[in-house]
């Protein structure tokens, strides 16, 4: 069983993006903001990390940073509702595989799931 | 001077989010320009903009059009507007922002935000000092939804 990390601020999005996920076969692990997700990717070892970018403590952006820092490997896909162009480059640069802009169609984040799993 | 820039992109995220996750029919009233004092609803989500516009977009409702909204967004009813309900309607704000952000960005105004703050109470009043506010009425079955859009340009286009 793939699994998978949803690092988000926002308690709504984590509990939807999770249901959905657990619904699929995937198990989940939970970060509310980007210091959070950083030190659970490490405990935990999640496939595949589903990142907010506005958080508090640490944004989205920097975590995703320190994580392919330490961890060239790590799959991370961005989830926020900041879909602007400058802000999917920016994401994509500091090593996104994907970007998805909220409110997200919850097949296509699947799909983005199982992309990076290898499924 | 309010640019129509800066607003119609909070429009049309606006009606899109609302028509896709509370699937309801939604009545625009009158945009109006009011000073920067308000007297707030009983639920208000503030989400601070930087960048090459900036400024605050409130998002003001009465505490049971943001429970129903919250029971739309969550799919199960609100009974209590508990954590998980703000949350919802902390987050709808953050989306409708996020889109707006990329209608601005089109427009050449390129903006980042603040996480959502949730302010609760009676006759609150909130002020957002030397910017006026553009604002949107939306009315909906499941109530009113005020959005303030009190954004400046700090690029001249």
């Amino acid at each position: 069983m793939a699994k998978i990390l949803v690092a988000d601020d926002a308690m709504f999005m984590r509990n939807r993006t999770s249901k959905l996920l657990t619904a699929n076969g995937y198990e989940v692990v939970e970060a509310a903001n980007g210091e959070e997700a950083v030190k659970l990717y490490f405990e935990e070892k999640p496939d595949v990390v589903l990142m907010d970018i506005t958080m508090p403590e640490m944004d989205g952006i920097e975590a995703l940073k320190q994580l392919r820092a330490k961890d060239p490997d790590a799959k991370v896909i961005m989830v926020t509702a900041m879909g602007q162009k400058s802000m999917v480059l920016e994401a994509i640069k500091a090593g996104a595989r994907d970007f998805i802009v909220k409110p997200f169609d919850p097949d296509k984040l699947l799909e983005a799931v199982r992309k990076q799993c290898g499924q | 001077m309010f640019k129509a820039a800066l607003i119609n992109p909070f429009l049309e995220s606006a009606v899109s989010f609302l028509k896709q996750e509370i699937s309801t029919e939604i009545t625009r009233g009158q945009l109006r320009l009011e000073s920067s004092r308000m007297t707030s609803g009983e639920i208000n989500v503030a989400i601070g903009v930087t960048g090459d516009a900036e400024g605050i977009v409130i998002y003001s409702m009465s505490e049971r059009t943001a429970k129903a909204i919250a029971s739309a967004m969550i799919g199960e009813p609100v009974p209590v507007f508990d954590e998980l309900a703000e949350s919802a309607i902390a987050e709808m704000g953050n989306i409708i922002t996020g889109q707006a952000t990329i209608g601005l960005e089109e427009c050449g105004y390129i903006c980042k935000l603040s996480p959502p703050t949730l302010v609760s109470g009676v006759g609150v009043v909130i002020s957002t000092l030397d910017i006026q506010r553009l604002i949107i009425p939306l009315e909906m079955p499941q109530g009113y939804l005020e959005i303030s859009v009190a954004l400046r340009q700090v690029k001249h286009k």
